[in-house]
């Protein structure tokens, strides 16, 4: 495999993981979710690259303010 | 329904439609962003022919200035949680013209670069919220502690003067007025003693200043008889003061 390739890869499969992280993390500690299932949101932040996480934050944009009020253990 | 309940529901209305539509400034700003960052592409897809600017295929570090928009935003009022997020999507927004569109050199290095530059900048925006947040917090409680102690001062029935260490009255209560006038910004020796210069043998103020306290007694020159107790106080500046107390003895004193 072409190096530059393997440096795309590489660099994809952070930026990726780094936003699906901190989105899976404040998904985790949601009260409530758009469709109800946390575990669907789950899988397509987590597979879905880049566009499942920002398809969770334009359905949950509040994810982006510090005064959350959907935050905390359901 | 009532005129004042009718009016309140609006205002609500109003105010909880702010709030959705300040939710979705963000996304808005990004949207905006992304749009103009892939231009010469969607004019290309969409053969909008009068739309072809050479502005939309040149190199795009300018376009990609758009962006800081929304990071900074986001760090505003996101904190450092909501700048990293927008930068990070930021940066995935950058990826495909740096990986398969651009045709200028070092496309992704420049991306890399400016998604640095600009997640920095917002998580210094984040934490000089955060700081200037803290401050206010901490001025309002401070204030809060101050007014609460003039509350208790004010009402006391003895005197009480606080002096600076240049001699000036900081603070006399409502007590301290009646007994002797409104003196605050007045050098205490004039106020109070009616000289003009500080009273070497009454004064207790380098003493107090130095962490003693004092307590005596003082009869004025027209009959009245204090008792009093000094003791070191800070000030809200940080300054060493001395605070005092006057109680009326005279009574007392000529029994």
């Amino acid at each position: 495999m072409d190096p530059e390739w393997i440096l795309r890869v590489v660099l994809i499969g952070i930026t990726h993981w780094l936003l699906a992280g901190l989105l899976l993390h404040d998904l985790a500690y949601r009260k409530k979710v758009v469709g109800g299932k946390k575990w669907v949101w789950a899988v397509i932040i987590m597979f879905i690259t880049f566009v499942g996480s920002l398809l969770y934050l334009l359905f949950h944009p509040q994810v982006l303010y510090p005064e959350d009020r959907d935050r905390g253990r359901k | 329904m009532n005129k004042t309940n009718f009016a309140d529901r609006i205002v609500s209305g109003v105010c909880c439609f702010y709030e959705a539509c300040q939710l979705f400034i963000l996304p808005v700003l990004l949207v905006i962003g992304t749009l103009i960052y892939y231009a010469g592409e969607i004019v290309d897809y969409f053969q909008w022919e009068s739309l072809r600017w050479s502005f939309f295929y040149s190199v795009h570090d300018v376009h990609r200035l758009l962006f800081l928009v929304p990071i900074i935003y986001a760090g505003y009022v996101g904190r450092v949680k909501g700048a990293v997020i927008v930068t990070l999507v930021s940066f995935a927004i950058f990826l495909p013209r740096a990986f398969f569109i651009s045709p200028f050199p070092d496309p992704l290095l420049r991306a890399v670069l400016f998604t640095i530059i600009a997640g920095t900048m917002g998580y210094l925006t984040a934490i000089a919220r955060n700081e200037y947040e803290r401050r206010l917090k901490i001025e309002i409680l401070l204030k809060s502690e101050r007014d609460k102690m003039l509350g208790i001062l004010n009402r006391m029935a003895d005197g009480v003067l606080i002096v600076g260490p240049d001699y000036k009255i900081r603070y006399m209560n409502p007590s301290m007025v009646r007994e002797f006038g409104e003196g605050t910004g007045a050098y205490c020796y004039q106020q109070i003693h009616r000289l003009d210069h500080p009273c070497e043998n009454i004064c207790r103020l380098p003493k107090v200043l130095q962490g003693q306290i004092e307590k005596w007694e003082y009869t004025f020159p027209d009959g009245r008889t204090y008792e009093l107790l000094a003791s070191p106080y800070v000030d809200s500046d940080g300054v060493i003061c001395q605070l005092s107390t006057y109680r009326n003895i005279t009574q007392r004193a000529k029994h």
